[in-house]
């Protein structure tokens, strides 16, 4: 059985989409993360064109996130202010994105060098997650003190000034580390076309030293509201919004994401963030296999329809 | 209904006209079995039918062409490129027209029909029908590019080259089948009927198809170019009250 996508003008299988979304939606339940890295080249690989992919990528993150946020806040696993700092600054840095990515674009090999950049970070932010965790667990198992979590109160986001409370993750802070991380993960996606929950969580744990329990619930709330925005601005800006196609992998994903915080929930702190490790390892090497392989699509080509 | 009627119409007329037309040049007519295809939410590609009758003198050979084209759009291709060991770069040329979909059906492999300028000449090859922008016209690559262009449109079945297209039926009857795929966007589509004596273009005709999604393929497609900011607003609450009916199932079946 096929479905015809009336924005994309192609058919596809809704099982394949559906099946798709729950495999994206449960990451999104695991760690928080949108899943876009994963679902825009998938989609693309289906010959969707990528404006499309991108929108329905974002639309199946809104609804994942949705779904397994709720969750997170009954279980008091959400700091909704720091959440909301976060994504001010989020939505502040997908607009200086947008600016200088055109800007890099009429540089032309600086792109380049931002794809190089990009790469060797999320290597070794991958590396780091997987050796810190390693080591924890194997510190728990070696039968000595659960290493217990550094609460530092002499760093940088203590002494940068406009404090503010954060009476869920009990931290009296700058506003300005958290405000800067949202900035900063606001420019990458606008750039790299990613949402970048993968780096948000690091931030979150390494940066900012939030409680564990809080960290994949407030990334969760950024990316419901990072995906929401992307979503409408796809669609009022592009019109690549295909609603047909984002239903299917809605299906699928809002059940993967329950899926998703199940399995979370019965996972250590370290656990997780080893497993986050892996995946933002996965992230780097396929970014790392783009530009040092031959591309299997040596050609892109526009769409059909002409539009997209 | 109307094309029905036409068809009938073409028909009686070659039958009546043949006897008469035979001492004279070649004529052809031609009507399509639908002239309008629906793409609805099952859409997954449609076949297009050319019916017709020939009258040519019986010296030599007759050779049918049957040639649909898509509307024209603007298209690009690029072609990813090493600098420095690395995949960074990207070649590029743009069309500023190229026709969406391009399929050519014959008796035999065209080339045997009549030569190769001939064929180009007459519209019958797709690299021919390309409308490379200015800009791109003078840059080196622009050759090699075209041509991946035209094979990767092939590749997707929207340029389409069937030898084994046309079937020639008795008293000089032919029909003409020409598939489109999934992707075959909508909008108006001609069909050109060519009749080759001996190599020789000898008389053509032409008819038009309509491509159109209807029902919800249609209102959805016009709602989101006609109210763009609405129909963003419509995937956020979508996304919204998935997500929460999800979250409330799966509390009442699974508490805890």
């Amino acid at each position: 059985m096929q479905v015809y996508l009336p924005i994309a003008e192609m058919a596809v299988s809704p099982w394949l989409m559906a099946t798709l979304g729950l495999v994206v939606g449960c990451l999104s339940g695991i760690f928080g993360v949108g899943g876009g890295f994963l679902m825009t080249p998938l989609l693309m690989l289906m010959g969707i064109p990528a404006p499309v992919a991108v929108a329905a990528g974002a639309n199946l993150a809104a609804a994942s996130s949705m779904s397994s946020v709720l969750g997170q806040f009954e279980r008091r696993g959400v700091d909704l202010r720091m959440g909301l700092v976060i994504s001010i600054g989020g939505i502040i840095g997908v607009g200086i994105g947008s600016l200088l990515f055109s800007w890099l674009k009429s540089q032309g090999a600086a792109e380049a060098t931002v794809r190089i950049a990009y790469t060797i970070l999320l290597g070794s932010l991958g590396t780091s997650l997987v050796w810190e965790s390693l080591r924890a667990m194997a510190k728990t198992r070696a039968g000595g003190p659960a290493p217990s979590f550094r609460r530092a109160t002499n760093d940088l986001a203590h002494r940068l000034p406009f404090k503010v409370r954060f009476p869920r993750s009990k931290l009296v802070i700058s506003i300005i580390p958290p405000l800067a991380i949202g900035v900063g993960v606001g420019i990458l996606s606008a750039i790299m076309g990613v949402g970048g929950g993968f780096i948000l969580i690091p931030a979150l744990v390494y940066i900012i030293h939030m409680p564990p329990n809080l960290v994949v619930g407030t990334s969760t709330l950024q990316v419901l509201i990072t995906a929401s925005a992307t979503t409408f601005l796809q669609s009022a800006a592009n019109g690549s919004l295909d609603l047909v196609l984002s239903g299917l992998l809605i299906v699928g994903g809002v059940m993967g994401a329950q899926i998703g915080v199940i399995i979370g929930r019965k996972l250590k702190g370290e656990q997780l963030r080893a497993l986050l490790g892996a995946l933002v390892l996965l992230v780097a090497l396929r970014l790392a296999a783009d530009l040092v392989f031959v591309p299997s699509t040596l050609f892109e080509l526009s769409s059909p329809g002409g539009g997209l | 209904m109307m094309a029905r009627l036409s068809l009938w119409m073409v028909l009686v007329l070659g039958l009546i006209l043949g006897p008469a037309a035979r001492a004279q040049s070649t004529q052809v007519s031609a009507a399509l079995i639908d002239d309008a295809v629906l793409v609805t939410s099952s859409f997954t590609g449609a076949k297009v039918t050319v019916f017709g009758s020939v009258r040519a003198g019986s010296v030599g050979r007759t050779d049918i062409v049957v040639a649909v084209r898509g509307p024209d759009r603007p298209a690009w291709i690029a072609k990813r490129k090493r600098t420095a060991g690395l995949w960074i770069g990207k070649d590029q040329i743009n069309f500023a027209a190229a026709p969406t979909f391009f399929g050519v059906a014959s008796a035999r492999p065209l080339e045997q029909i009549a030569p190769s300028d001939t064929l180009s000449l007459y519209g019958l090859r797709p690299k021919g029908q390309l409308d490379i922008a200015k800009a791109s016209a003078e840059s080196p690559f622009a050759e090699e590019l075209v041509d991946a262009f035209v094979a990767q449109r092939q590749r997707e079945k929207l340029y389409v080259d069937d030898p084994n297209g046309v079937k020639l039926l008795k008293g000089g009857l032919f029909r003409a089948d020409i598939q489109m795929p999934d992707r075959t966007p909508p909008g108006l589509y001609t069909a050109k009927v060519m009749v080759f004596r001996n190599g020789r273009p000898a008389q053509s005709t032409l008819t038009t198809l309509v491509v159109s999604k209807v029902g919800a393929e249609r209102a959805l497609f016009e709602f989101a170019r006609d109210h763009a900011v609405l129909h963003g607003l419509a995937g956020v609450l979508l996304a919204l009250l998935a997500g929460l009916s999800a979250a409330g199932i799966v509390r009442r079946f699974a508490p805890g």
